[in-house]
Order: C-alpha cells, then structure tokens, then sequence
C-alpha cells in the first residue's frame, strides 16, 4: 500500500494486526480537522523582535560596565579623568615626597575626626584661601597624579612670614594664634583677594564686628 | 529544488521550499500531534510551535532522514514536552470525576486506545501506523535501534487491543 502522506511504501515493519490497526488509525485520524490552523506558513515574529529587543539590555549593561570601569580605574586621561578631576577626589600630593610614591594616606595630614574639619579636605582649604602647596596641586587635571612637585618650579604663592603655618591638625590655640584683626584685615598677603574671607592657617579669622 | 540522500522526488526540500513543506505536512503534522496529545486546542498550537521549531532549524536539515521524518520530530518534541507539562493535570482529572474532562466522554475507540498507550509508545505507533515511517527513521526520532521500533510498535497494538476490548468492562469498574 502506498502511503499518501511521505509517498513512500514502507509497510516491511508492520504485521496483520498491525496493518488493521494502521487502518482503524488513518480512517478516525483523517476527519480531525484544525480549526484555527492558518493555510499558509507565517514565520512567528517573536523570533525576528527578540534580537532587537533583546540586545538594548545588553547594551544598556555593557555601557554601565564600562562606566563604572572608567570612573574606578586609575586613569588620568580622557573622560573619566576629567570626571575624576572634577569631582575634587584626586588624592593629593605631599610636598616631600618622592616621585610616583602615593602619599602615605590621604588621612595622614589631616584633623582627626571633630578636631577642625574645615580644613580637612583640599576644597575647604582653597576655599579658605590659604597659599600653600597644596593649592596649587588642586586643579591641575591635565598634570599626571603621580608628578611629584618640581623642585625647580617657583612657588605660585610664596608665604608672606618664614614661619609656616600651623598644621590643621594642631587645634586652634589663643596663644598660637592670637586675634589680632587689625594687620591682616588690612594688607591681604599675594594672592588673596580682598573680597576673601581672612584666615589665618585653615581656620577663619573673626572679623572685628563679629 | 535540492536534493539530498532521504529526499524523494517532488518533495520539497525543507531550506528551499518551506511554505510547500508546510501545506503538505499541515494536516498530517496537526493529526499527528493531536493523536499524540489527544487534545484539539492544544495541538493547533503545538502544531504550530512545531513547524516554527523546524523553520528555525530548517538550514540544519540532515539529508539523511526525509523531510517527513524530520518534521515529525518536532512535532514528537513539543508534543512530549506537552504531555510531560500536563500529566499533573491529567492525573487530577483522572481521580476527580467533578474535574473531568467533558470531551472525554465522548471519545472514540481510537482515542481510547491510544490514551492507553504510554506517550513513547504512542509516539512509535502514530510514526508507525500514521506517518508509515521506517523502522530506522522512528528509531532516529526516538532515539532508539530499529529492532526496538519492531517490538514496541507490536507491544502498542497489543495495548491498544487490550483497552478496547476491555474498555466495556474498565466503566463498569471504574478507575484503576
């Protein structure tokens, strides 16, 4: 007998009983008849979308990978270093130390915790207007981080008096720094402004009506 | 049109011509799926989950089986993973008379007989007494050796007799 579905005769496998089967099977099987099964083929879409769809959260992630990669990388050029610089957390140089060293803890310098924390971060102290080293570090994002200050380079602000001022660490004292308001709020030293607040060290100078 | 070792002549070959494929296998495949999952709905939409499988995979088609005998391995496929996803429900609705099936009631004969078969047995007879595939095709879709297919396929029809013969006697019983 040959088949009408493959066109191929293939009834070697099959006994007498199996052959009667065969019949009772194709005879009921032949009256299913589908009821929403279209005519002709349509590939789904869902096939054709995924890739679409599916790719803008891999996209989304690799960028967030690289992102993060950019800003947590010791780089110093281009767009994360810029970022880097901006954001004031460049760690900063100590006056001293040698080339490509990193500083011994960017806490080592500074106040103890509610010891003065005015003067505990290198903004605070820009702010302040206070000439030292460190200022002229800060912002200079296209110098490498590791330069150590060059021996050769003039100081851009040199301190009015020899004696330096007071490390920030040291807790204001009435005898270290008495309130003297009349020298200082008169002459402001090279490189401050007169519309700057007048400090003395890292810690604001009360001005005389205050 | 391409030929290949397991295509004969004027059947389409899967990679070249799918939409004739597909209006020449669209009944049987349907049939096929149906007597496999004995269920109208769900086999429309295994049917069509099937031919989607096999468009998907239509560059990979091996020339060693007929388009026939490798479309029915889709169709074994989506309708196994059916049944294997459903057997909770149909236990339920075996042991739960309120649950039933209304559409069970009026069943044929040949629906009996095969929903007494196990879903591999099932799978060997509808290849074998449907499809009319070979020995070797059934044994490659299934992954079993063509003398398997042989003994099987007996084992079915021993099976299927059984249950109509003893159907009369299994409603009086009720189920086992």
């Amino acid at each position: 007998m040959t088949d009408q579905t493959t066109g191929r005769t293939d009834r070697s496998i099959l006994g007498r009983e199996e052959v009667l089967w065969a019949e009772i099977i194709r005879c009921e099987v032949d009256s299913w008849r589908p009821r929403r099964l279209p005519a002709r083929f349509r590939p789904g879409p869902r096939p054709r979308r995924a890739p679409v769809w599916g790719g803008l959260p891999l996209v989304a992630a690799a960028c967030l990978v690289l992102l993060t990669v950019a800003t947590f990388a010791n780089v110093s050029t281009g767009v994360g270093g810029v970022l880097h610089h901006l954001g004031g957390i460049r760690p900063l140089p100590v006056p001293g130390s040698k080339s490509g060293q990193p500083p011994a803890g960017d806490h080592g310098h500074r106040p103890a915790a509610g010891s003065g924390g005015a003067a505990s971060s290198a903004r605070t102290s820009k702010a302040a207007g206070l000439p030292s080293p460190h200022i002229a570090r800060v912002g200079t994002a296209s110098e490498p981080r590791t330069a150590a200050p060059s021996p050769s380079a003039p100081a851009p602000v040199p301190l009015p008096s020899p004696p330096p001022p007071p490390p920030p660490t040291m807790a204001p004292s009435p005898v270290a720094v008495p309130p003297l308001p009349t020298p200082i709020s008169s002459n402001p030293p090279e490189g401050l402004s007169a519309g700057e607040p007048q400090t003395v060290g890292a810690y604001p100078v009360p001005s005389p009506g205050q | 049109m391409l030929k290949g070792v397991g295509l004969s002549e004027g059947e389409p070959h899967p990679a070249a011509d799918f939409e004739l494929l597909y209006e020449r296998f669209r009944l049987p495949m349907y049939r096929f799926v149906r007597g496999m999952v004995l269920d109208a709905e769900a086999a429309e939409e295994l049917t069509r989950r099937a031919f989607d499988r096999a468009y998907a995979a239509r560059a990979r088609f091996a020339e060693n089986l007929s388009p026939a005998a490798w479309l029915y391995g889709f169709g074994v496929q989506v309708s196994m993973s059916h049944l294997r996803r459903g057997r909770l429900g149909r236990l339920l609705r075996r042991w739960h008379p309120a649950t039933r099936d209304p559409d069970e009631e009026g069943r044929s004969g040949v629906e009996v007989a095969l929903e007494a078969l196990t879903p591999s047995l099932r799978a060997v007879a509808l290849l074998g007494l449907y499809a009319h595939l070979s020995s070797e095709e059934i044994g490659s879709i299934l992954g079993i050796s063509a003398e398997s297919v042989g003994s099987r396929l007996h084992a079915a029809t021993e099976v299927m007799t059984t249950a109509l013969s003893g159907g009369r006697q299994a409603e009086v019983t009720g189920p086992r």
